[in-house]
């Protein structure tokens, strides 16, 4: 194999090709030419530009990982930021790599374009331009926020990445990651934050698609035979989840508040609390608690923390009473296979359903397709930003 | 408040009411290989209520617990969501759910028992009385079981708004000639309305023939093009690559245009050339698939002789492996004239398909197993590019529906090759349907059995449909009795007869290597 030869198999293959920043575009047709050996010639498809916003090694790990993941389902050109505050030598650097698909017959297929732009303190103020010119026409972009919600330092980087996008893809989950291994944490507490974002682009939640399976399960307790009657007359409702589900559950509250129709909520006064609710002990823990109108009444709403390291998605469980009946418990089933939960319903027997946990890859596949469009989202997420502590 | 709110927004927001599902013929091999394995992979994703209930029927006796058994292992074996380790749980759920009730089929006490039997587990299971028979039996029997149902009041008549529901699934083959199925829906009519009858042909539950419509109908740029104007022919495939694996008994009297063209290849037909929809509803759909079938050009005795071309296999190989020559198969007749391949030529007689002619084969002992439909299109009004500029393979674009396997589409286009000449080189630009992860398709008895419950028949056949097709087929088989021709030979693992490499020849077309 030649040295040229290598370069392209290397290419293709997914790895990483140094390239001169001012020129990316143009290698990058170089070496597509390259690949396309003989008469077969190569397909690209493209469904998205993503832009992956990271700073930091472990940031930029997760988020190379998840392109190279949804690669197959969505063919994209990826422009991965890495973004850093230190100085060094090079204050911009760029490589490119492509992953593709064979086809049946031997064709390369499918091939989705992966662009790694370096850039080191002042460097970073000149990666927007660059994103603007490498954005492939016709087709949406979406910007990935890895990490934590953006602090006062990356507002120019939020801004610039609003700019481009349509669509914001985060993670409200908890475990802010990379630490908490979720790839897209975006801390509790930042629904404001985000709530001004949703008004400037579309923002899908990989929190709020977990939660989906979650919602099935609530609806099919007020299903026939028993009805949604019920839903009239809430009494109750309360989520008891880890210390990295406090989002996850403030959320899911939100999403019933809007459901529901119930008012505004606002804190439980200390006498309000019944005084045989014990504070949860452990790390983390906590308890608060909410009151709410609905129709004819008020509503009793409850988001404890428990020092629990089970749990799907950080839900523990999560209970709707109703007043004059009935009651659905959804409870996360302990010991037994991940992703087994139980579902208590007045009037029906129990029942076990599986309800696993769906891979990141997989979540943001669902964010970049037509579930990452969802109205009730932003509706759930104005409610749970009254939560907010 | 009748609608659930929590329902809103979610993709499971169709959900079946809780239903019993009666499954006559249970101890058969289409119960434990596909339908209560899509039950409980339903189950497995939350689209069926806690309270679904199947009880199956037949003869054996097997009780309850032997019952329960053997879908267990048939769920193990083929359900598209097998059971793992850790779902004990959910099967022990899904299986206090399942029961089993002896009887036979002409036996009206029997059927007196089961309605004592389905009153007792609706009460025990808070089923509101909603039911769907599911016939899953030698076709020989429907008559005497609709009857039975019928007459032990087990069927409450009405359409999807009616409450408690029945509704009865008939599996295929719905008749076997015009005169049969006319037979065959009288009955069924007898005890209950069109609305309840749900027409099983799986291929319809197929991911791909549904694609087939949201292709044509939500993306603009196709339909234009798809009519006379553009379209130069059409070509439907329908391969099999197996042979008839024993069932010589069975295939003797049915042949390859009963067995695949009648039903799932004329599905096809329909779905491709048929006209936009007013609604995707059922009647509305199912409307505008019948005008199609009925808008087929009947064959006088000249065309049926020129157009239509029947083979059957001689000994060859197939994926590397002998396979023996059809009239070697057991229970099959030494000089047998079964068709194990036709192809015919035909046209449909409507403004947009006028003068373009469809091109349809299908047959068992095919070089390998292919559904695919492609529309050839016309070629560009002149060769502004000469001779030299097609070198390589067609100048036609062609536009390939894959249905199985490899579900997708292509799109094949020329384009220029670089340098100083204007060689133009066709290009392929795929679709691949299946991707890697995510969600897999549903299997077609999970999509079906789903609509049924939900009283949804768009993708079940209506009594018109079939009747409309058999008119055209049986015409076919009236012929060759007449003629008493013998039919022509292909070695298996071939693609056909010489005859049916003419048919097309005679027209400066060729076959599509699928
Ligand atoms: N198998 C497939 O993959 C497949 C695919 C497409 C369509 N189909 C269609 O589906 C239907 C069923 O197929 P299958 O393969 O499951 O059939 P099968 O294996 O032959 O089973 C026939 C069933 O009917 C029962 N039965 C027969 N006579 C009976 C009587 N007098 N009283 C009570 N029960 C009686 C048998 O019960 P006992 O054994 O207990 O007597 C058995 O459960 C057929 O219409 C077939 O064309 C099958």
């Amino acid at each position: 194999m030649s040295g040229a030869d290598a370069l392209v198999e290397h290419f293709t293959h997914g790895e990483a090709i140094g390239v001169d920043v001012a020129a990316i575009e143009r290698d990058l047709a170089a070496l597509w030419r390259e690949s396309a050996s003989g008469e077969r010639g190569v397909t690209r498809a493209c469904l998205w530009n993503l832009v992956l916003h990271a700073r930091g090694e472990a940031e930029l790990a997760v988020g190379k990982g998840l392109v190279d993941a949804i690669a197959a389902a969505v063919p994209a050109r990826s422009l991965v930021l890495d973004m850093r505050a230190e100085a060094a030598e090079r204050d911009l650097e760029a490589w490119i790599s492509a992953n593709c698909q064979v086809a049946p017959g031997g064709g390369k297929l499918l091939c989705s374009e992966e662009i790694t732009i370096a850039a080191r303190a002042g460097g970073r103020a000149r990666v927007p331009a660059l994103v603007r010119a490498l954005l492939v026409p016709d087709v949406p972009t979406a910007a990935l926020w890895l990490g934590p919600a953006p602090g006062v330092d990356d507002a120019r980087a939020l801004a610039a990445l609003t700019e481009v996008a349509q669509r914001l893809v985060i993670d409200s989950d908890d475990a802010a990651a990379p630490a908490g291994g979720r790839p897209l944490g975006w801390r509790a507490g930042s629904w404001r934050t985000l709530l001004g974002a949703a008004g400037l682009l579309q923002v899908t939640d990989l929190g709020w698609l977990r939660l989906s399976a979650f919602r099935v399960l609530l609806a099919s307790c007020f299903d026939p035979p028993v009805g949604p009657e019920g839903l009239l007359r809430v009494k109750r409702a309360a989520v008891v989840v880890s210390p990295r589900g406090v989002a996850t559950g403030e959320l899911l509250l939100g999403w019933l508040a809007t459901r529901l129709g119930w008012g505004e909520a606002r804190r439980a006064g200390p006498d309000e609390v019944a005084a045989s609710a014990e504070a949860p002990a452990g790390a983390g823990a906590g308890r608060r608690e909410w009151r709410a109108r609905r129709a004819a009444g008020e509503v009793e709403l409850g988001l404890e923390v428990r020092d629990v390291a089970a749990g799907r998605d950080g839900i523990w469980e999560i209970v709707i009473e109703c007043d004059q009946g009935p009651t659905c418990r959804v409870v996360d089933v302990e010991g037994e296979a991940a992703g087994t939960v139980r579902i208590e319903m007045d009037g029906l027997p129990t029942r076990v359903v599986m309800c696993e946990p769906r891979p990141d890859a997989e979540l943001l596949v669902a964010a970049l397709g037509a579930r990452g469009l969802d109205p009730l989202y932003v509706q759930a997420m104005a409610r749970a930003a009254e939560l907010e502590a | 408040m009748s609608e659930n709110p929590l329902r809103v927004g979610l993709v499971e927001e169709r959900i079946p009411e809780p239903c019993t599902v009666v499954i006559f013929g249970a101890s058969g091999d289409l119960t434990k290989r596909k339908l209560v394995p899509a039950l409980y992979s339903l189950a497995r994703e939350r689209l069926v209520p806690p309270g679904l209930t199947v009880l199956g029927f037949a003869r054996r006796p097997i009780g309850d617990d032997g019952f329960r058994a053997a879908m267990r292992e048939g769920v193990e074996k083929f359900a598209r969501r097998r059971p793992v380790a850790g779902d004990e749980a959910l099967w022990a759920s899904f299986a206090q759910g399942i029961f089993y009730h002896q009887g036979t089929f002409d036996d009206p006490e029997s059927y007196r028992a089961l309605a004592a039997r389905l009153a007792e587990i609706d009460a025990a299971r808070g089923v509101p009385g909603n039911r769907v028979f599911y016939l899953s039996t030698p076709p020989g029997d429907f008559p005497v079981i609709l009857r039975n149902l019928g007459a032990a009041g087990l069927v409450v008549r009405g359409g999807a708004g009616t409450r408690p529901f029945t509704r009865i699934i008939v599996e295929k083959p719905f008749g076997t000639d015009l005169e049969s199925a006319r037979v065959l829906n009288r009955q069924v009519l007898e005890v209950a309305d069109e609305r309840q009858i749900y027409r099983i042909d799986h291929y319809l539950g197929k991911e791909t023939v549904q694609n087939l419509m949201a292709f044509r109908f939500a993306n603009a740029i196709f339909e234009p093009l798809w009519n006379n104007r553009f379209v130069d022919h059409v070509q439907i495939t329908g391969a099999e690559a197996i042979g008839i694996e024993g069932r010589g008994d069975y295939f003797e009297s049915a042949g390859i245009l009963r067995d695949m063209v009648q039903n799932h290849l004329m599905q096809i037909v329909s779905l491709t050339a048929m006209e936009t929809p007013v609604t995707m509803g059922a009647n509305d759909l199912r409307d505008e698939k019948v005008k199609v079938v009925k808008a087929l050009r009947v064959m006088d005795d000249a065309a049926l002789e020129r157009d239509v071309v029947r083979g059957q296999y001689t000994a060859g190989s197939v994926g590397g492996k002998a396979l023996g020559g059809y009239r070697n198969e057991p229970k099959v007749a030494p000089d047998s004239k079964t068709e194990t391949y036709v192809a015919l030529k035909f046209w449909i007689d409507s403004w947009r398909w006028a003068g373009v002619p469809f091109y349809l084969r299908s047959a068992k002992a095919m070089p390998k197993k292919v559904t695919e439909v492609a529309l050839v299109f016309k070629e560009a009004p002149l060769r502004l590019f000469g001779a030299a500029a097609a070198a390589v393979g067609s100048r036609a674009n062609v536009l390939a529906i894959r249905i199985q396997p490899d579900e997708g589409i292509s799109l094949n286009f020329g384009s220029k090759l670089p340098g100083p000449t204007t060689a133009i080189h066709p290009v392929n630009m795929e679709f691949r349907y299946g991707t890697s992860f995510g969600t897999e398709p549903p299997e077609a008895y999970e999509r079906l059995l789903l609509d049924c419950m939900l009283g949804d028949a768009s993708l079940f056949t209506r009594g018109d449909e079939v009747e409309a097709s058999w008119t055209w087929i049986s015409k076919i088989h009236q012929r060759w009795r007449a003629a008493g021709t013998d039919v022509a030979r292909y070695e298996a693992g071939t693609w056909g007869p010489a005859e049916a490499e003419a048919l097309l020849l005679r027209d400066g077309r060729s076959w599509r290597r699928p």
